[in-house]
Parts: C-alpha cells; sequence; structure tokens
C-alpha cells in the first residue's frame, strides 16, 4: 500500500497536540446555537439536533497543524457546509467566511475554500462526538487547509466581502493556508492574497 | 528525544514530543537561532512592533536586555512579562471582532 503522501515540510505524528488559546469552553448542546449570518439573503440559526439530524457525510482524511505534526487517516463526520449554508443563499459578493468560536476566537476561510465539497461542519471524530478539547459540539474542518482554520467550538458563521484578520493572522499567519502551498505565514509563498478592508471588497 | 518545531506562536520555538497531547517546553528564540542551543531557563515574553504588526517573543533575560535596549531606540519595544505567555489574549488582538 502506498503512503499517504505528506504536505511539504510536515512530519507525522501520533497524538494531536491540544492548543486552546482562549481556554476550552464546556458547551451545553441543549443551548448552543450555530448562526449561519453576514452576506446572506435569509439568515438561519441551527440547533444541535437540527444539524445532527441532517444528513451526515462521513470520510478519512489527514490533520495537518501549520507547526509541523500531522494525524494520519482521520475519521471524520458532520455535514457538508455548503450543505447547511444554502438556505441561507450566501449574497454573490460575500467572499469570505468567519468562523466565530464561543470562546472568541475566530478564523477567516475564502469562500472558495469554505464550500468546497469536502469541507465540513464536523460533530464527531473517530466515530465519536467531538470531546471538549476537540471543540465539541462542533467545528469546520477543511482537508487542504491548516488546522488552526478548522476552528474549534464555533457558533458563527459569517459571510463577509473582504478578508479580515482572525485571531492567529493578526500574529502573521498566513490568510488562505493551504498545505500544499505551504502557506503558513503572510509572507510565505502561494497565491497572492488579496487584503481588504472588512466590508470593502 | 524531543526535537525543536516551530510553535504555535509564530516566530517561537518549543519542544516536540509526538507521543504527548501537551505543547512542548518553550524555548529562548535568541540562543536557539543564534547557536542552535536549547535554553529553557527563566523565559520572559516581550511584545514587539515589527513591520506594522505586533508580535510576542519567548526570551531569556539576556537577549530580553538586548531586545529591549535596541527595542527601545528603534521604537520597536512595547512591553515584557515574567514567564512564557503562550498565546496573545483576545483584548489585545488588532480589530478583535467576536
Amino acid at each position: 500500500m502506498m503512503e499517504e503522501a505528506l504536505p511539504p515540510g510536515q512530519v507525522w505524528g501520533k497524538k494531536f497536540v491540544i492548543y486552546a488559546a482562549l481556554g476550552i469552553p464546556r458547551v451545553d448542546p441543549q443551548k448552543w446555537r450555530l448562526k449561519v449570518d453576514g452576506l446572506v439573503n435569509s439568515p438561519l440559526e441551527y440547533t444541535y439536533a437540527q444539524l445532527t439530524s441532517l444528513p451526515q457525510t462521513r470520510y478519512v482524511k489527514s490533520f495537518f497543524c501549520v507547526t509541523r505534526w500531522s494525524i494520519k487517516d482521520v475519521d471524520w463526520e458532520g455535514v457538508p457546509i455548503r450543505d447547511l449554508v444554502s438556505a441561507a443563499s450566501p449574497k454573490p459578493e460575500a467572499k469570505w467566511v468567519m468562523f466565530h468560536c464561543e470562546e472568541g476566537y475566530s478564523a477567516p476561510v475564502p469562500i472558495e475554500d469554505a464550500l468546497n465539497a469536502d469541507a465540513l461542519l464536523a460533530f464527531k471524530l473517530n466515530g465519536k462526538p467531538l470531546s471538549a478539547e476537540q471543540g465539541f459540539p462542533a467545528r469546520p474542518f477543511f482537508p487542504n487547509l491548516y488546522a488552526w482554520k478548522s476552528a474549534k467550538w464555533v457558533n458563527r458563521i459569517e459571510f463577509v466581502g473582504g478578508y479580515q484578520d482572525g485571531y492567529w493572522e493578526t500574529y502573521g499567519y498566513h490568510e488562505r493556508a493551504n498545505i500544499w502551498a505551504e502557506e503558513r505565514f503572510k509572507e510565505d509563498h502561494g497565491k497572492p492574497v488579496k487584503r481588504t478592508a472588512y466590508g470593502t471588497a | 528525544m524531543d526535537e525543536v518545531r516551530q510553535a504555535h506562536l509564530p516566530g517561537n520555538f518549543e519542544l516536540y514530543d509526538p507521543d504527548s497531547s501537551e505543547p512542548g517546553a518553550a524555548l529562548c528564540k535568541g540562543c536557539w537561532e543564534e547557536g542552535g542551543v536549547r535554553n529553557f531557563s527563566a523565559l520572559d515574553t516581550v511584545w514587539i512592533k515589527e513591520e506594522g504588526r505586533e508580535a510576542m517573543l519567548w526570551l531569556c533575560r539576556g537577549h530580553l536586555e538586548n531586545m529591549k535596549s535596541e527595542g527601545e531606540k528603534s521604537g520597536t519595544f512595547i512591553r515584557s512579562v515574567n514567564g512564557v505567555v503562550r498565546y496573545p489574549a483576545l483584548s489585545t488582538l488588532q480589530g478583535g471582532r467576536r
């Protein structure tokens, strides 16, 4: 069997390293809501029960941290993001998607990555509901982006017109973060990313 | 043996143990970049302004003093605190939207 390709600069690790920049929130799934808003025609709000009763997609894909460790063959299960936001009808001027989280973390993702067929809002990891440390009740997962974009404890998906820094981007991490182009830091190679003030693109 | 890797806080370094789910011990950025020395002792965190962007660095007392004296002349030094701060506080983020 062929060894799975590693993106440039990555190494295989054995365990997830748990980062929680702003602490680990303990979320009550009865009270938690996921909002879909911003540049959309019909803002939405989902409960955990509604989301987990939607048709789920399951696949095995590896996980790549910008600090270079990687976890092979992680079993992800959730709802394709483009399925759950389609009813909100994002406006054509929406170019980026900001993922907001319970504890204040945020991560911007280009709309083409956020709505890619393999972009999931994950509820399960390796066959079990996400643990608190892994982002319960939900986190997006983008197989082609470094993992800081797969923001844990997400509670809002906001469509926006232009790029704006999220939590780590303020400190120099790349706008898009493609693992194959090795876009770790803003000055890294990869396609230039248009940077505009929020809402002006 | 643990390897030295990029820390999650950009510009810094820490040990990486593939068997652990905890971030590894922080190193002095100056000692590591100058001579490949793994210095873990008495590190402090310094905030500087670099190319219009705020950065946080983990440094030993010697490297902190150098950074401070140079940074005060050039206007890049902001502040320092004792110990290793691994993550920026939300309130320090520029334009931090919730």
